[in-house]
C-alpha cells in the first residue's frame, strides 16, 4: 500500500509540475510582443498564415498567435472569455453584435486605422452606421460585406444528360429537374441544397420571397414585419411541387449544407443552392472546378429579388479593449488593411468589403467574376432606422429574443415532411407573433417610435442610401 | 444432443447479432482509410478501394493528436486516481462507521445524485480562473474530478459494509489502527469494485467534452482528443475520413481497459449488491 | 459509579477515535464538492431569475418572467413531450434487450462469453458524437440500411429515415438503446449472479422445466435490481442531448427536439442573442421533473424491493 501512496504522491507532484510550467512558458520573452489573434472563418486558416509570415518578417519584434476556433463552440468559448476579461488582442465572431460589444465596453476604437482616405477604397455602406460604425466611432475591420445565395450548377452532370438549358425562372427549373431525374433513372436528380442547416433555408426562402413581395420580412414603408406574403407561400408551395416531382431530391430534407454541397460535387444533383463562399470550396475541398453559377431561379422570367445589404460581427475583425498593445494592433491592422485583401481574393473570397475592382488579387478559379457580379447585383443597401435612431437597434435585438422560435425556413422544411399541412396558417401565427414582439419591443422603449422603422419614400430593388436618410 | 443444437443455434444468433451490432464500428474504421470523395459514394461495399493511411496521418500530425492523446492520457488517469481515491474513502467511512451525523451526509449524498444542475460551464470556468487554474491541466482535473460521486461512494460503502466485523475485530487485536486496517486488510479485497469505478470514470472523462474545451481556452496545446475532434468540423467543410480516423484512435484505449478489466467489472457490483 | 464512568470512556475514546479518522476521510471529498461543484450549481439557479445574455453583469433581474414565459410556450411543451416519448420508448426497449441478452450471456456452459460480453458492450464505450455521425450516414436515404434492403428485395424505394417525424424518433430510441444496453446488460449480469446457485439447483430437483425456471424464480429474484436499474434508465434518458444534437438536431421541424436541445438552442443560440437566463430555467425545470420522477420511481423501487433489501447501496444500513 506504501508503494501506493507513493505512486500516488509522485503523481500528484509531476501534475503540479506540469502546470507549473506551463504557466512559466506563457510569460513569453519581455522583448517581443505576441499578439492573439481569433479566427472563425472557414478560409482564414489558410490566409492568415500568410499574412502574419508577412508581417512577422517586417516586424520582427511583433509575434502574432493565431487560434482557429471551431464555430460549433465558439459560444461557450467567447462567453468564458468576457466574463473573466480575457479576450485576445484581435476576434471574428458571430456570438455577438457589435453593439453588445460597444455596450460592454469590451472593444476598441480603430478610428486611425481608417482615415477618410481609406474609407474611399471600400464599398457604399461598408462605414454606414450599425455597419462598422456606432456614432463617431469605427469598431469592426470591415473583411467582407456580407454575402448572398444563388444556384451553382454541375456541368459534367448536364453535360452527360445532354441538357444545355441552365434554368432561370421556376418553370425552368422544375423541367430541367424532371428531365434530369427521368434521364438518368433516378440516379442523378435536380436541385439539393441543406435543408438542415436553418440558417441557410432561412436566407434563399427570403431572397426568391422578394420577387413576388419586395416588403417580405420588414415593410420599410409601414414599419412592420411581413411574413404571411404572396412571395414566401409561393417560394415554399413551388419547392413542395419540385420535390413531389423529384425534381428536388429528398437527400435535401436530412443533410446539411456540408453534405449537400458534397453530393453536388460528387454528382449525385445537377443543382445546388448555396452561398457565395460556396465556389471557393468546391475548388478546394471538392477539388471540383466543373461548375457554373447563376442567380436564384425567379417566377417570372424578368422577376427582380434583392438582398439586404449589411456587415455583420462575422464579417470583420474586433480589437478588444484589453490589449496591451494597441501600438503594435494598429500597426498590423494597418497592414491587413492594405494586404489582407489580395490575399482574400486569391483564395477565391468573392464579396471583400474593400472595392474589387482596386484589388490586385488573382482568383484561382474564373467564376469569381459571377459570383461577384450576383452578389453585386443581388446585395442592395436598405433603409437603416439605426440611422434614424441609434437606439432602434434594442428594439431589434429584443424582437430577436422575444419573437417565435420557429422562421419562414423551418415553416419551409415542415412543409416539406409534411408536418406542417395548413401553410399561411402557419406564417400568419408566425407574422403575428413577431409583430406582436415588435409592439411589445417599441412599447418597452419610449424613446424608439414606429416612425423611426417607417420609409415612406422607399423603393423596391433600388438602394437606400446614406443621402435618402437626409 | 437437444443441448448442443440450442447451443448452436445460440452462438449464430449471437454472432449474427453481433456483427450487425459492431457494423458501425466496422463502417467507421473502414471510413478512416477512404478518401473523402469516395465516401460519400461507396455505398453497401464496407471495404474501401485503395488503404489510405492519410487520414491516420493527418489526424495525427497535422491536427495534433499526437499531442491531444498525451492530454486525454494525463488528464482522464488523474482523474480516475482522484475520483477513485475520494469515493473509496468516504464510502469506507459511511459504510464502517456509525459516526454521528452520519444519515445525515447519507441523505445528502442520495438527494445530490438528483440535483439537477443547469448551465453550470461558466461559473466554473469563472471559479477555476480565480483560483488560478484556468489553462491549466490541473484545472481540467480538479473540474472533472469535481462533483460527488455517489454511485461510486454507494458502491463502495455497500461493498465495505459487507466486510464482517471479524476481519476488523481481528486486525485490532492485531494492534492495526484504523487506517492501516482500511489500507492493508480491507482495502485489497476491494479490487473488483475500484475496477468498476476506473472503467466508468474512465469511459466518463474520456468522451468528456464541454468542460475541458472551455477550461483549455487560451491554450489550444492543452486541448484533450474529445476536444480536437472538433478541428475537423469547419463552418462549411467536414473532414469526414479524418474525423473517422480520429475517432478510431480515440476508441483504442478505451476498449483496452475493457478489455483488461471486464472480468473484475461484473464482479465489481455485484459484489457490493450481494 | 466511578468503574462505570471509567469504562464508558473507555468505549467512546475508542470510538471517538474511529469517528475522528471517519471524518478525515469524508473531508476530501466535502471539499472537493464545495469548493468545486456547489458554486456552479448554485449560480446556474440564480442566473434564471435575470435576464441575461451570458456576458456582462447581472443587472436586469426578472423575477419569475423567464418561468411565466416557458411554462406559455408550445415549443417547450413539445420538447417536454418528446423528452417523454422518447424516456418511454427507450426504458422499455433498452431495459428488455439487454435482459435478454444478460440471460443469455450469464450461462456458465456458453464458450467465449467474455468475447460477447466486450461486443456488445463496445457501443457504450464510444463517444456519442461520433456515433451520431455514422448513423447519420447508415440511415440516410441513400445510405447502407436503405441499399442493403433494396439489396435483399425488402423495399424498391428508399425510405427517409430521417426526414419522416415518427421514423426519426423510432431510430433515435433504438441507437439510443443499442448506445447504452451494454451498460444495462451489465446491470442485469450483475442481478443474475446475486441469484444464489442453490436455489436454481432446488428447482431443478422438483422438477422446473427452463422456462418454469425463469418464470417462478429468475424473473422475480431480479425484481428488486431491476426497480434500481429502471429508476437509473428513466433519469439518464430524460438527459438525452449528444445522440438528438448529432442525429437528428432536433428534426424534421422540432419533432425530436428534447428538452436539453431545446436548453441548448438558448444558452447558444446559433443566430440572435443567447439567452442564458431563460436557458437555465427551462433547465431547473427539467431538473424538477427529473427530481420528481425519481422520487415516485424511488418510492416504486423501495416498495417492490421490501424494506429488508435496498437496490444497489442499499447495504448502508
Amino acid at each position: 500500500m506504501k508503494r501506493k501512496l507513493v505512486v500516488l504522491l509522485s503523481a500528484f507532484l509531476l501534475l503540479m509540475i506540469l502546470a507549473a510550467c506551463q504557466s512559466e512558458e506563457a510569460d513569453g520573452d519581455r522583448d517581443e510582443v505576441t499578439l492573439e489573434l481569433w479566427n472563425n472563418l472557414a478560409s482564414g486558416s489558410t490566409f492568415f498564415p500568410k499574412l502574419i509570415e508577412e508581417f512577422e518578417a517586417e516586424n520582427p519584434d511583433i509575434k502574432i498567435e493565431l487560434n482557429n476556433v471551431n464555430v460549433e463552440s465558439s459560444d461557450a468559448e467567447y462567453q468564458a472569455a468576457i466574463s473573466d476579461n480575457s479576450l485576445p488582442d484581435m476576434f471574428i465572431t458571430d456570438a455577438f453584435s457589435m453593439n453588445e460589444l460597444v455596450d460592454l465596453d469590451l472593444v476598441h476604437e480603430l478610428n486611425s486605422v481608417f482615415p477618410e482616405e481609406a474609407q474611399e477604397e471600400y464599398t457604399e455602406g461598408v462605414f454606414d452606421e450599425g455597419n462598422t460604425r456606432i456614432g463617431d466611432n469605427i469598431y469592426l475591420f470591415p473583411i467582407f460585406k456580407g454575402g448572398t445565395y444563388m444556384m451553382y450548377y454541375n456541368k459534367a452532370v448536364l453535360d452527360d444528360l445532354g441538357i444545355d438549358t441552365v434554368p432561370e425562372t421556376w418553370d425552368e427549373l422544375l423541367a430541367v429537374g424532371k428531365e434530369v431525374y427521368e434521364k438518368s433513372d433516378g440516379n442523378t436528380e435536380g436541385l439539393i441544397f441543406g435543408g438542415t442547416s436553418g440558417w441557410l433555408v432561412d436566407a434563399f426562402v427570403q431572397l426568391m420571397a422578394t420577387e413576388l413581395s419586395p416588403e417580405s420580412r420588414m415593410d420599410y414603408v409601414n414599419g412592420e414585419y411581413s411574413f404571411n406574403n404572396e412571395g414566401n407561400v409561393e417560394t415554399i408551395e413551388f419547392l413542395k411541387e419540385m420535390l413531389d416531382e423529384h425534381a428536388l431530391s429528398q437527400l435535401t430534407l436530412e443533410t446539411n449544407s456540408t453534405v449537400a454541397r458534397e453530393y453536388f460535387a460528387v454528382g449525385r444533383t445537377a443543382f445546388l443552392i448555396d452561398g457565395n463562399w460556396t465556389g471557393q470550396l468546391l475548388e478546394d475541398e471538392n477539388e471540383f472546378s466543373d461548375w457554373g453559377v447563376v442567380q436564384l431561379p425567379t417566377k417570372n422570367p424578368d422577376g427582380k429579388q434583392y438582398g439586404e445589404f449589411g456587415v455583420s460581427s462575422n464579417d470583420g475583425m474586433f480589437v478588444s479593449n484589453n490589449t496591451e498593445h494597441w501600438d503594435e494592433v494598429e500597426k498590423f491592422l494597418i497592414f491587413l488593411r492594405d494586404n489582407m485583401y489580395e490575399e482574400l481574393v486569391n483564395v477565391g473570397e468573392a464579396t471583400i468589403a474593400k472595392e474589387f475592382d482596386l484589388v490586385d488579387g488573382e482568383a484561382p478559379f474564373e467564376q469569381i467574376e459571377d459570383i461577384q457580379d450576383i452578389f453585386s447585383t443581388m446585395s442592395i443597401q436598405v433603409p437603416n432606422p439605426l440611422a434614424v435612431n441609434p437606439e432602434a437597434l434594442d428594439v431589434q435585438l429584443e424582437v430577436l429574443k422575444n419573437g417565435p422560435d420557429s422562421s419562414p425556413g423551418e415553416i419551409l422544411m415542415g412543409y416539406l415532411t409534411g408536418q406542417v399541412s395548413d401553410l399561411e396558417g402557419e406564417l400568419e401565427a408566425y407574422e403575428s407573433a413577431y409583430n406582436k414582439a415588435f409592439d411589445d419591443a417599441l412599447e418597452a422603449h419610449e424613446s424608439v417610435t414606429r416612425e423611426v422603422f417607417q420609409f415612406p419614400d422607399w423603393v423596391p430593388y433600388e438602394p437606400y442610401t446614406e443621402e435618402d436618410h437626409q | 444432443m437437444k443441448n448442443r443444437t440450442a447451443m448452436f443455434m445460440t452462438h449464430t444468433l449471437l454472432i449474427v447479432f453481433g456483427i450487425i451490432w459492431i457494423y458501425p464500428f466496422i463502417w467507421m474504421i473502414s471510413s478512416s482509410f477512404k478518401t473523402n470523395s469516395t465516401f460519400l459514394t461507396s455505398g453497401i461495399n464496407p471495404l474501401p478501394e485503395n488503404i489510405h493511411w492519410d487520414n491516420y496521418i493527418r489526424a495525427w500530425e497535422v491536427a495534433n493528436f499526437s499531442g491531444y492523446f498525451l492530454n486525454s492520457v494525463i488528464i482522464t488517469l488523474s482523474t480516475v486516481l482522484i475520483v477513485i481515491t475520494l469515493s473509496c474513502l468516504t464510502g469506507y467511512a459511511l459504510g464502517r462507521v456509525k459516526f454521528p451525523g452520519r444519515k445525515v451526509i447519507i441523505t445528502v449524498v442520495v438527494a445530490l445524485m438528483f440535483i439537477p444542475s443547469g448551465y453550470t460551464i461558466i461559473p466554473l470556468y469563472e471559479l477555476m480562473k480565480m483560483l488560478g487554474l484556468s489553462d491549466s491541466l490541473l484545472g481540467v482535473i480538479l473540474a472533472e474530478s469535481s462533483g460527488a460521486h455517489i454511485l461510486f461512494i454507494l458502491l463502495f460503502a455497500a461493498f465495505f459494509s459487507r466486510v464482517p466485523q471479524e476481519v476488523e475485530d481481528s486486525a485490532a487485536i492485531d494492534g492495526a489502527g484504523f487506517f492501516r486496517t482500511f489500507a492493508k486488510i480491507v482495502l485489497p479485497t476491494a479490487k473488483p469494485v475500484i475496477a468498476t469505478a476506473a472503467i466508468m470514470q474512465f469511459i466518463w472523462t474520456w468522451s468528456s467534452f464541454l468542460v475541458p474545451l472551455v477550461l483549455t481556452l487560451n491554450s489550444p496545446e492543452l486541448r484533450t482528443l474529445a476536444v480536437g475532434m472538433l478541428s475537423f468540423v469547419g463552418r462549411y467543410q467536414t473532414d469526414w475520413t479524418g474525423m473517422a480516423a480520429g475517432a478510431s484512435i480515440s476508441l483504442v484505449p478505451v476498449i483496452l481497459i475493457f478489455i483488461v478489466m471486464q472480468r473484475y467489472f461484473i464482479e465489481g457490483i455485484s459484489g457490493s449488491v450481494k | 459509579m466511578a468503574k462505570k464512568i471509567k469504562s464508558s470512556n473507555g468505549i467512546s475514546k475508542y470510538n471517538r477515535n474511529k469517528y475522528i479518522w471517519a471524518y478525515i476521510f469524508i473531508l476530501p471529498q466535502i471539499i472537493v464538492f464545495f469548493g468545486f461543484s456547489l458554486y456552479p450549481i448554485v449560480m446556474s439557479y440564480v442566473y434564471s431569475f435575470y435576464d441575461w445574455s451570458g456576458i456582462g453583469p447581472l443587472t436586469n433581474f426578472v423575477g419569475l418572467k423567464n418561468y411565466t414565459r416557458i411554462l406559455t410556450e408550445s415549443s417547450f411543451w413539445n420538447a417536454f413531450g418528446n423528452t417523454f416519448v422518447y424516456t418511454a420508448g427507450f426504458t422499455v426497449v433498452s431495459i428488455s434487450i439487454a435482459l435478454i441478452l444478460a440471460l443469455v450471456l450469464n450461462n456458465p456452459n456458453l464458450k467465449g462469453r467474455g468475447i460477447y460480453r466486450t461486443v456488445y458492450f463496445l457501443p457504450v464505450v464510444t463517444t456519442m458524437a461520433i456515433i451520431g455521425i455514422v448513423m447519420q450516414n447508415i440511415f440516410g436515404t441513400q445510405g447502407f440500411f436503405n441499399e442493403f434492403l433494396k439489396a435483399i428485395g425488402l423495399i424498391d424505394q428508399s425510405i427517409s429515415w430521417l426526414s419522416n417525424p415518427v421514423l426519426a424518433m423510432i431510430l433515435l430510441i433504438i441507437i439510443g438503446s443499442w448506445k447504452e444496453i451494454g451498460i444495462t446488460m451489465i446491470y442485469w449480469l450483475t442481478g443474475l449472479q446475486m441469484i444464489p446457485r442453490e436455489v436454481y439447483e432446488a428447482a431443478k430437483i422438483d422438477g422446473a422445466g427452463s422456462w418454469q425456471t425463469l418464470r417462478y424464480i429468475t424473473l422475480p429474484l431480479l425484481k428488486p435490481i431491476g426497480a434500481t436499474i429502471l429508476l437509473l434508465t428513466v433519469v439518464s434518458s430524460m438527459r438525452v442531448f449528444d445522440l438528438v444534437k448529432t442525429l437528428t438536431e432536433g428534426g424534421p421541424y422540432f419533432a425530436t427536439e428534447t428538452l436539453e436541445l431545446y436548453i441548448y438552442r438558448f444558452a447558444f443560440a446559433p443566430d440572435g442573442p443567447s439567452q442564458v437566463g431563460f436557458a437555465s430555467a427551462a433547465g431547473v425545470i427539467l431538473g424538477l421533473t427529473v427530481f420528481i420522477i425519481s422520487l415516485i420511481l424511488g418510492w416504486v423501487v423501495y416498495k417492490v424491493s421490501g424494506q429488508k433489501r435496498k437496490p444497489l447501496g442499499g447495504g448502508i444500513k
